[in-house]
């Protein structure tokens, strides 16, 4: 679910592909998305770096 | 018979920090989830040519980062494999906000233990804390043999 109180970080991947992680109003990470809206929070290796901490919402998730 | 009978104490103090390792990067804003000790890890400790005793491990925001957990890993080798590296603790560290009025938390992970001659200890974060330059300064205090 989204609230207009989440945030978004843009992130890039360690394969140089793009994506986003979802936060709640209080810093924790809710999920973490490649850039078309999947879901990736669950991978076992996951490595990614924040490269906006003020992204605007993806229009996927807009619903 | 035992080898030693008499408590030894370290020789000379000892701090070392994730930033003297890195060229004085702050981190948190790379996240590595894996726990077997593979990707991305920063060293944050190497043991002196008689070992060192390990007193605690410090974790100081910078800026406001985001939640996370730091994972403390503990290897054998600067060739971080999933052999050589090993998971020894992790320390929730939750959002911080800065502030210029106040001090923020600072976060403190006990380790009280010898850690062997050239052994090191690494870090990992399991979520991303923010941009480049908001996470943690992690300073190691101990002591050399």
């Amino acid at each position: 679910m989204w609230r207009e109180t989440d945030s978004w970080f843009e992130v890039q991947f360690a394969d140089g592909s793009s994506g986003f992680s979802h936060l709640d109003a209080d810093g924790n990470c809710m999920g973490v998305f490649k850039a078309d809206g999947t879901d990736v929070t669950n991978e076992d290796h996951l490595e990614y770096t924040c490269v906006n901490d003020n992204a605007a919402v993806p229009a996927w998730h807009k619903g | 018979m035992p080898a030693n009978t008499s408590p030894i104490y370290s020789i000379a103090g000892r701090a070392d920090s994730v930033a003297a390792n890195n060229s004085g990067l702050v981190v948190g804003p790379t996240a590595n989830t894996s726990l077997d000790g593979t990707g991305t890890l920063y060293k944050a400790f190497t043991a002196g040519s008689n070992g060192s005793y390990l007193q605690k491990i410090r974790f100081r925001p910078v800026g406001s980062p985001a939640a996370t957990v730091c994972r403390v890993f503990i290897s054998s080798s600067t060739s971080t494999s999933a052999t050589a590296t090993w998971l020894f603790d992790e320390i929730t560290l939750p959002a911080v906000t800065l502030s210029q009025t106040a001090s923020t938390s600072v976060f403190e992970l006990p380790l009280n233990f010898a850690l062997p001659t050239s052994y090191l200890l690494y870090v990992t974060f399991g979520t991303s804390t923010g941009s480049a330059g908001t996470g943690y300064s992690v300073v190691t205090i101990a002591g050399d043999y």
